[in-house]
């Protein structure tokens, strides 16, 4: 059985744990003690702090790292192809309910894959925030990089996360809705009207030419926690329409950016259960076309 | 936030970016730290493909992780270095990989050894920290060199250098301290965490 070290002897030892030069053993003392000593994990900081000046600076790193550390990322663009027919014929063609589809696409008449439409970036949103809130540790640092804008607005910040993490949530819906603005006066910018068949729900699409684009003017409903609206964009054949996941709204969004460089002719939004489905059997919340 | 925006973001920012799914901001973290983390890898594990391996768990663990990152507890740097060294070091630890360590230390014996000095000939601080690393006792800069670039434990460091393990902790830590405060002095560093 492992000895339990001294205080004093766990002390001496502080500096070859910040190198990593101690033995899973010692570690796991380490880490129990300073859990409850601040001023112990203070000073681990400052030495792997100053260990890592001495990292050699290096190179740049290798590109192709770079394409195989996107290429493993968690989340991936969902994709959402109708209607495709299943090539070995088990399974029935996928349908988004309320989209006109030709009944009669069979396998060999499904598009080859180079010839589809690439998936559309999922921008990071609402429900993407709530299921994945960074830590208050981060926010307190953000908060002295907001200093200036916070003294401008007038707002005492302290460092209480819930504060900061208001103003930054202010701060975005702030500048979302000036850059929705600005879009829907940008010469160039296709706008669709979305409607819905019952319920009298709309919301706004604005797509400039270089893809950015927003969902404004909604009127959707609030969602209960844990669903989500996703936005769809209808490319190809109208009668055949393709959808291609464009990104994930949040339970209640109002103007939200998102990115499809693709030729869409319309958008459309469904209701989904779990944020960044790859394929949907809702029917759409609301559906417009340029 | 735009790509330009990204540029300028501070680490912090850059962090809570990459909370938000933002893949821009991850390449603009690989973009400031993902050489000095691959540099780290590769000088300790000795190997490249191992080294890319290493970093992109690092960086991947950024992605999953961001609020492991705490601000107030150092740079995005030290962390993804100090992820960085740990992933090295228990590779390098592992069964599987002893034998190509021991290739790898008889060529670096071969060779020159450890130099911190060509370690950070390239850093735009370079001479603030070879100043640094002057004011360290020998036996000081040895046993640093030994643990953090030969990935060894204080144990083997003491082994190899014929001390008493006390007397290897020791000079680790007040090594460490020194070079610190010199660090400090010329601003290389803050003095907070």
């Amino acid at each position: 059985m492992a000895r339990e070290r001294t205080p004093a002897e766990l002390e001496e030892l502080l500096g070859a744990f910040a190198l990593d030069a101690v033995d899973a053993e010692e570690a796991e003392q380490i880490e129990r003690y300073l859990e409850t000593h601040p001023e112990a994990r203070d000073e681990v900081a400052q030495y792997r702090e100053t260990a890592s000046m001495l990292a050699f600076a290096g190179a740049d790193a290798p590109s192709g790292l770079w394409h195989s550390i996107v290429a493993s990322l968690e989340e991936e663009p969902p994709r959402l192809v109708l209607p495709v027919a299943d090539p070995t014929g088990d399974l029935p063609p996928l349908r988004m309910p309320g989209i006109p589809v030709r009944p009669d696409v069979v396998g060999p008449e499904v598009a080859p894959e180079e010839d589809r439409p690439s998936a559309a970036p999922v921008v990071p949103i609402d429900a993407m925030r709530s299921r994945r809130s960074v830590g208050m540790r981060v926010m307190t640092g953000l908060a002295a990089a907001a200093l200036v804008v916070v003294a401008l607005l007038g707002v005492q910040v302290d460092r209480q996360g819930r504060q900061v993490d208001e103003l930054t949530s202010a701060l975005d819906r702030s500048a979302i809705e000036s850059a929705a603005a600005l879009a829907a006066r940008t010469p160039g910018v296709r706008t669709a009207e979305m409607t819905s068949q019952i319920g009298g729900r709309t919301a706004r699409i604005l797509l400039l030419p270089d893809g950015s684009g927003f969902v404004t003017e909604s009127n959707l409903e609030r969602l209960p926690a844990g669903r989500t609206y996703q936005l769809w964009a209808l490319v190809g054949d109208e009668d055949d329409p393709t959808a291609i996941s464009a990104g994930v709204l949040g339970n209640s969004p109002s103007t939200v950016p998102f990115r499809f460089s693709g030729s869409a002719f319309g958008f459309a939004i469904t209701d989904e259960a779990r944020p960044g489905v790859v394929s949907s059997s809702q029917a759409p919340v609301v559906v417009g076309t340029f | 936030m735009r790509i330009e925006d990204l540029r300028e973001a501070s680490d912090a920012k850059l962090v809570v970016a990459i909370g938000r799914y933002s893949q821009e901001a991850l390449a603009e973290a690989y973009r400031r730290h993902g050489g000095a983390a691959f540099g780290l890898a590769q000088r300790l594990v000795g190997d490249r493909s191992m080294a890319e391996e290493v970093v992109q768990e690092v960086f991947l663990r950024l992605w999953n992780d961001p609020d492991k990152f705490d601000p107030d507890r150092g740079t995005l740097r030290s962390y993804l270095l100090a992820q960085t060294h740990g992933r090295s070091v228990d590779l390098i630890r592992s069964e599987s990989s002893r034998r190509r360590r021991e290739e790898r230390e008889a060529r670096l014996n071969a060779e020159s050894g450890y130099d911190l000095e060509r370690e950070v000939i390239d850093m735009a601080v370079g001479d603030q920290i070879r100043s640094a690393l002057a004011t360290l006792a020998d036996g000081e800069r040895e046993a640093i060199e030994l643990a953090y670039f030969g990935g060894h434990t204080y144990r083997e460091v003491a082994a190899m250098l014929g001390q008493p393990e006390g007397t290897i902790k020791s000079r680790i830590r007040s090594g460490l301290t020194r070079l610190r405060a010199a660090l400090v002095e010329t601003g290389v560093v803050g003095s907070g965490a």
